[in-house]
């Protein structure tokens, strides 16, 4: 019997180790709490024996008498130093909110800043923002840390290139000598960054290339979706990235691709994505995932099927063969050229080449045809980038137009997204013109290609013939290093600016907080730069930047709104307050399908059948994206999605090919690919293809600082070049075992279920029939005390399985909430990460392909808590609201709460996290949390800080909380509403009606806890019988 | 019993009552009145000049902290007002130099609990409830223990909430 839950026919596991029920893990299990001290521990891991002598005694002993006498001393002074002139707008103890945009990523979301005495603490979706529409994703809520990185730079450098140490300089030597090359420049003046969008930035940057002669920007992305633009022109004739609508997608395929961890517009599609995964009127979206990997997107799916990256496009062929020639579908079914194309993939020749049946090919098509005009079918994505990504691209197009979804769920006109411009060709153009002499001077701000592209590609070799190059990068990262200059900019919190994520769309950046450091923002060097060269018209203007970006926005974006506020200056306040300004007309969202160019279809034809050998697939981790926060803490130490790993990244293999080649979990091996091989550990990962083998880039940073560097490894170098392209999929690989094996910092081993039911599921089919589906009635038990009373509030939560998608951004937003520590890898290790809610992955079925469910799991402020009976000091107790405390400064530390909680949810502070903590981090706290010491026990606590303000609020204004008044951190910023939290003891409030739902569940409710949070059963699209993600 | 035992259960009895007189006293903030950098005199300013309370800590109607004023508030008086007394001048010194004055804290909480003024002063509690008769301090004095027996009585006899995460969070 596995080491799983039963539930009826389900097992659920945690990982593979847990399914075989291997008893080094079991035995791990067992050793929560270590009984020795850590040093034991250590010891017996070098195979030495750990020893106190009687001398180390009596010097421990004698010191801690010491220490004792010592503590009994006055409390430590403390000073108030006022304001020396009080700014208006801060009440100390009261947030200030500013609007403002994310920089997290360039999907530019609109977030509104909570501020504490001037200082950025939370950041949270701006509700009015069309984009995000209040939701913020996981790195989003991360970025507000990277604000107080202690490894920024503090001051400009001049950099010599890494033939000696960078030296500090004054902004008017930089300036000075910066200048002196621009006034003299004959050749090429280029500003290299990342995806901009703003329309007064990109004005400052045109009119800066535009004062020198040959003079231009190129967009350089880590993460870009080139291929996407290319095939839209060659498809339809226009260069664009749509805006991709997910919420309107009630059929979803998704080929190699995982829009919900690296998509271009991320909290977007994961919240169009979860509004179709809801029930509503006995339906939902159904979800076909075909990649060589399992993604966190192909882990939501609700059939899941392992595909070559190359083969790929071959399924797509297939869906639109059956399509157009074998169903005599759309229009293009009359198109011989299209018929032509399509006719070597029929669905028997996708099988005989793939693998994958041909019922399979027949199914989706049926399931997509039904939808068609409803559904989308999504393949940008890195493990789907081979050097054919662009065919995979166009086929995929075919197959959207065949459908009647373009138009539909691809917005190509109405508002297009920007939020994605770096190419692969612009890149490399650039890196032949650098080659070339043809480039003097080169400035880099907002991307790293030092970091990012492989040696291969030639970026770092070509910079020695560049004369000048100027990072504007934040840190002496990867690519500072090697360049002349460092001018080091602004954190987006620190910036003016403006954004225009999609067509129509702009909102403006403000800063929420004074520079920390000697830095300049990137576009006030850009300005200092070309007024001190005097360079063209630009140059002869004495204007700052935040006056060039409010005259840009007088006379460009002002115009645009239909003549409500006459006064400018009016209209500049409301932009800046609101946080948003929308020109887009969102009452008719359709557009007509656009005319499909056939000739793009000349490619098509099935090639060689691949061999046998493993092929490496890089993919975009969901955490560390591409790499460029990785001195964030919060971020490193949050578990891959799908992996749960932490702190690194690994060569993930099926179970299939561990076995076939003998490999363990956490077998270093080196893998060679192109240029670089690289030891990694190795992760035996199910739902992934036999023949693939893959790892994630974002890692391996050199220069991030003291967090990021030298966790895990730089992936990126993989990537295979060719002339006009980059790949990252469908790489050769060599793979070689070493005896090395390490321990694994995974989150998702440290608790065995025991074999109980946590998990319900049933199939959508079931639940039509009984909406109570899959759950196992539990019988009322009696219970030893008295029911609590609830005369006021009560505070409850409901979790909708089929919402959430396991994207971490709760984990996030409670971590910065919160004060939540970050422990280490090496804690992580021995299972003492510190989340507070945490999200559990399980999976079930056939352990090569399994099906994935997530649940987030936090304290459930049971009602019988097993930990309040426990406590010998009373430092739990229950409250008359319903909620479980937890007394700080009562706590002794004794862990038999924890021990007791059979959802292990309490989090213990085994060390002093906080200590040594570079400043200025510390600016990063919330002052309405208590900051925990060591000894401490610490769980959810429902936001309690939140409840209190709302309740003040609510009482200053002499009425009652209402349902919607506040949210829990958890609940504000999650993506698809999976989280529901208010007052169970009205009847109105969502919490109550999700209480009362038929799905709704307690977990481990044999235990009669009286949980606070009901859970709704996980629903699939998949037939019932249907063995889900088995290919023949 | 014995003499000796009778002595010794005697002896031990005022031990333990020292002892424990003694650890009372441990964080016993009770009339705590450090020097401040500037002697300012809340006789002067809140008593002769009856200046209410809420002109300068001016936050502690609507935030958790009653707050020290800023030196502008100072100085919307002392810009004119006795401006040739020697702790005025250095006052004044000190805002055109730039500096705002360190003022020693006196009524302080651990950083584990939670105060709000804006609570209480909703609730119509009188400043001198628990701070005392300042304005009669030349110099500020705490005048209550404020420890959590002295808030929780309070509390319990106004039937104000004593929930554990009233105060701690």
């Amino acid at each position: 019997m596995q080491n799983g839950h039963s539930n009826g026919n389900k097992i659920y596991w945690g990982s593979l180790a847990e399914y075989r029920q291997d008893p080094e893990i079991l035995k791990k299990q067992e050793e929560e709490f270590y009984s020795k001290p850590q040093a034991f521990f250590e010891a017996a891991e070098q195979g030495k024996e750990f020893e106190v002598s009687r001398r180390d005694l009596l010097k421990i002993g004698g010191a801690a008498i010491v220490f004792a006498a010592a503590a009994c001393a006055r409390r430590p002074v403390e000073k108030i130093v006022p304001y020396l002139n009080a700014p208006e707008q801060i009440v100390p103890g009261k947030p200030t909110w500013y609007a403002s945009t994310c920089g997290g990523c360039s999907a530019g979301c609109g977030i509104l800043v909570k501020t504490r005495e001037g200082r950025p603490i939370k950041l949270e979706g701006n509700p009015a923002h069309s984009l995000n529409k209040g939701k913020l994703c996981a790195r989003g809520q991360a970025s507000v840390l990277d604000l107080y990185d202690p490894d920024r730079a503090r001051h400009p450098y001049k950099v010599f290139r890494s033939q000696t140490e960078p030296q500090k300089i004054d902004w008017q030597t930089a300036d000075s000598e910066i200048a002196y090359s621009l006034g003299t420049v004959k050749g090429e003046v280029v500003l290299l960054t990342g995806t901009i969008h703003g329309p007064a930035r990109l004005r400052l940057i045109r009119e800066f290339t535009g004062a020198f002669p040959k003079s231009r920007q190129v967009v350089y992305d880590a993460l870009s979706f080139g291929e996407i633009a290319k095939a839209q022109e060659t498809c339809y004739g226009n260069s664009i990235l749509p805006r991709y609508r997910f919420d309107r997608a009630e059929t979803l395929v998704l080929l190699g691709a995982d829009p919900l961890s690296e998509g271009h517009s991320v909290t977007e599609f994961a919240q169009g994505f979860g509004s179709q995964r809801k029930i509503r009127d006995k339906s939902m979206s159904k979800v076909i995932s075909f990649e060589p990997a399992m993604s966190l997107s192909g882990a939501n799916a609700d059939l899941h099927y392992s595909v070559r990256p190359k083969d790929l496009f071959k399924v797509a062929s297939g869906i639109a063969h059956q399509l157009v020639i074998i169903d005599g579908r759309s229009g293009l079914a009359n198109e011989p050229s299209v018929t032509r194309a399509l006719k070597d993939f029929s669905p028997a020749k996708v099988e005989e080449e793939v693998g994958l049946s041909h019922g399979t090919i027949e199914m989706v098509a049926d399931g997509l045809w039904k939808k068609r005009g409803k559904g989308l079918v999504y393949s940008a994505g890195m493990a789907s980038r081979t050097s054919a990504a662009l065919e995979l691209q166009i086929t995929t197009n075919l197959l959207n137009t065949i459908l009647e979804n373009d138009g539909q769920t691809i917005d190509y006109g109405s508002s297009p997204s920007n939020q994605s411009s770096g190419t692969h060709s612009q890149m490399q153009a650039l890196i032949a013109d650098m080659k070339a002499g043809k480039v003097e001077v080169l400035f880099i701000h907002g991307t790293n290609p030092a970091y990012s592209l492989p040696d291969s590609a030639g970026f770092i070799d070509a910079l020695k013939n560049v004369k000048t190059v100027v990072s504007l990068n934040d840190r002496l990262d990867e690519t500072s290093v090697l360049c002349d200059y460092l001018l080091p900019s602004l954190h987006i919190l620190e910036s003016w600016g403006d954004a225009q994520p999609q067509k129509g769309l702009y909102s403006l950046i403000q800063p929420a907080i004074g520079k920390l450091h000697d830095n300049r923002g990137f576009e006030e060097s850009i300005l200092a730069l070309a007024q001190k060269s005097k360079a063209g018209k630009l140059g002869e203007r004495q204007i700052s930047w935040h006056d060039y970006l409010k005259e840009t926005w007088q006379q460009e974006i002002y115009q645009k709104q239909r003549g409500i506020l006459t006064d400018f200056d009016e209209f500049w306040n409301s932009a800046l307050r609101v946080g948003v300004f929308d020109t887009v007309d969102r009452t008719n969202e359709a557009l007509p399908v656009r005319k499909f160019r056939v000739q793009a279809l000349a490619y098509l034809r099935m090639p060689e059948s691949t061999t046998d050998e493993l092929g490496l697939v890089l993919y975009t981790p969901a955490m560390q994206y591409d790499g460029r926060a990785n001195n964030n803490s919060w971020l490193m130490e949050m578990p891959d999605p799908v992996t749960k790993m932490t702190w690194e990244n690994l060569a993930l293999v099926a179970p299939k090919t561990a076995e076939r080649l003998g490999l363990k979990e956490g077998q270093i091996v080196n893998l060679t690919s192109g240029e670089m091989t690289s030891a990694i550990p190795v992760h035996i990962q199910p739902g992934m293809h036999p023949e693939v083998v893959a790892v994630a880039v974002g890692w391996g940073r050199g220069k991030a600082g003291r967090v990021g560097d030298k966790a895990g490894i730089n992936a990126f170098k993989w990537a295979k070049v060719y002339s006009d392209k980059w790949a990252f999929s469908a790489l050769p690989l060599k793979l070689e075992k070493t005896e090395k094996i390490v321990r694994l910092a995974t989150t998702q081993e440290h608790h065995s279920i025991h074999q109980r039911p946590i998990i319900y599921e049933a199939s959508l089919d079931e639940y039509k029939e009984d909406p109570s589906a899959g759950k196992h009635g539990e019988e009322k038990l009696a219970s030893m005390w008295p029911e609590h009373k609830y005369d006021g509030y009560r505070w409850g939560m409901g979790i909708d399985l089929n919402s959430c998608i396991g994207c971490n951004a709760c984990m996030l937003a409670c971590q910065a909430e919160n004060n939540v520590p970050v422990v280490g890898k090496e804690q992580v290790i021995r299972g003492r990460e510190m989340s507070w809610i945490r999200i559990d992955r399980y999976y079930s079925g056939n352990p090569e392909n399994p099906e994935v469910v997530h649940q987030p799991m936090l304290c459930q402020h049971c009602e019988n808590a097993p930990c309040e009976t426990v406590c010998p000091v009373i430092a739990t107790v229950h409250n008359e609201e319903g909620l479980n405390l937890q007394i700080y400064n009562r706590c002794v530390g004794t862990r038999y709460c924890s021990n007791n909680c059979p959802y292990k949810v309490r989090r213990f502070n085994w060390f002093e996290f906080t200590k040594d903590l570079a400043s200025p981090l510390d600016l990063a706290f919330n002052p309405d949390v208590t900051v925990r010491e060591k000894g401490v026990m610490e769980k959810c606590t429902f936001c309690t800080q939140r409840i209190r303000s709302a309740k003040e609020q609510a009482k200053a204004e002499g009425r009652k909380v209402k349902d919607g008044d506040f949210q829990t951190a958890c609940q504000q910023t999650c993506p698809t509403d999976a989280i529901v939290f208010g007052d169970l003891n009205d009847p109105e409030s969502k919490v109550s009606k999700m209480a009362q739902d038929e799905r709704g569940f307690r977990v481990l409710e044999i235990l009669n806890t009286k949980s606070s949070i009901t859970y709704l059963t996980k629903i699939r699209n998949r037939p019932k019988t249907e063995k889900a993600g088995e290919h023949s | 019993m014995g003499l000796k035992t009778k002595a010794a259960v005697f002896l031990l009895v005022v031990v333990a009552y020292l002892l424990w007189s003694l650890a009372a006293e441990i964080n016993n903030n009770k009339g705590y009145s450090p020097v401040q950098p500037n002697p300012f005199s809340h006789k002067i300013h809140a008593g002769d000049n009856k200046i209410p309370c809420l002109y300068c800590h001016a936050h502690a109607e609507h935030s958790p902290h009653a707050t020290v004023p800023a030196m502008n508030v100072c100085m919307g008086c002392h810009n004119v007002v006795a401006t040739g007394k020697a702790h005025v001048v250095t006052l004044r010194q000190e805002y055109e130099a730039g500096r705002a004055i360190g003022w020693i804290r006196i009524h302080d909480m651990p950083d584990f609990v939670y105060f709000s003024h804006q609570q209480h002063m909703a609730k119509g509690i009188e400043c001198q409830t628990c701070h005392g008769p300042v304005e009669t301090m030349e110099k500020v004095y705490q005048a209550r223990r404020l420890n959590m027996g002295d808030c929780v009585s309070c509390h319990r006899q106004n039937n104000a909430p004593t929930s554990c995460n009233t105060c701690h969070n």
